[in-house]
């Protein structure tokens, strides 16, 4: 066998390597499971932000305050005009 | 076949799955890459998981002007595959041997012994050379791209080609000279 043959039939050997047949259900498995966690942690991120930041508890205060306001404003808007 | 700008866009607009397009279509190629620069087979496809885990988690980053997408994922995986080369010390782990064309088993048996070595010596290149040769040998990627890869000019790529082949040629003769 001369170097060249044998070169060549190494780099041909080499090409043909194949990947196991479940390989794409365990990417899209890892991908699945990444996709949830990155949902999860900006929850948990929303969450541990509001909970160290003074600033940001009160802005949530005030914001359920408006939103709660705002709902009894339009129940009474509704009750005498509707 | 689906244009691959499409499945991009697809994914980034939220359709997780059609990410399964780009998975099939490069599994082969990414896996065999990282196998090839590593030497390990055993360890290669997990390496090639992360490899599509990173570009899922980076896809909002490709830009298709700037490259092809092929050019974008063999960049994730050759920067894996060294990154991996490095923490490992390199050391052939062969696949279970294959029928080769010869027809007599002492032909086979040679020729499989031929291949270790020349799996042995691919090790031993630098690797920008490793990493160039199996792009441009095993991936027949072409030289532009393989540039773009390995964040060089077409010229250095070639260079380093050339010496790997010939390094690994020149271990072949040696060694077919002293095994009879």
């Amino acid at each position: 066998m001369n170097p060249q043959g044998t070169f060549d039939a190494w780099k041909t050997q080499r090409c043909q390597m194949g990947v196991e047949p479940d390989f794409a259900d365990r990417v899209m498995a890892g991908v699945r499971r990444s996709r949830m966690m990155q949902t999860a942690g900006i929850g948990h991120s929303l969450w541990s932000y509001v909970t160290t930041h003074s600033w940001a508890r009160a802005a949530v205060l005030v914001g359920g305050a408006l939103l709660a306001l705002t709902r009894i404003a339009v129940t009474i808007h509704l009750v005498l005009f509707a | 076949m689906v244009e691959e700008s499409q499945v991009i866009q697809r994914v980034l607009a939220g359709d997780v799955e059609s990410f399964r397009l780009l998975v099939e279509r490069y599994a082969g190629p990414v896996t065999r890459m990282v196998r090839n620069v590593t030497g390990d087979c055993h360890a290669c496809e997990d390496l090639a998981q992360e490899v599509f885990l990173t570009a899922y988690a980076k896809l909002r980053t490709f830009d298709p002007a700037r490259s092809r997408f092929s050019t974008w994922l063999f960049t994730i995986a050759r920067n894996a595959a060294l990154n991996a080369a490095k923490k490992k010390r390199p050391r052939y782990e062969a696949d279970p041997p294959e029928r080769a064309d010869t027809s007599s088993p002492e032909e086979v048996a040679q020729s499989q012994e031929l291949f270790a070595a020349l799996d042995r010596e691919l090790l031993t290149l630098p690797p920008n050379q490793r990493t160039a040769f199996v792009l441009a040998q095993f991936e027949q990627l072409p030289y532009e791209q393989i540039a773009r890869i390995e964040g060089v000019r077409i010229g250095t790529v070639k260079s380093r080609v050339n010496r790997a082949r010939e390094k690994l040629m020149k271990a072949l003769k040696h060694y077919m000279e002293d095994v009879p």
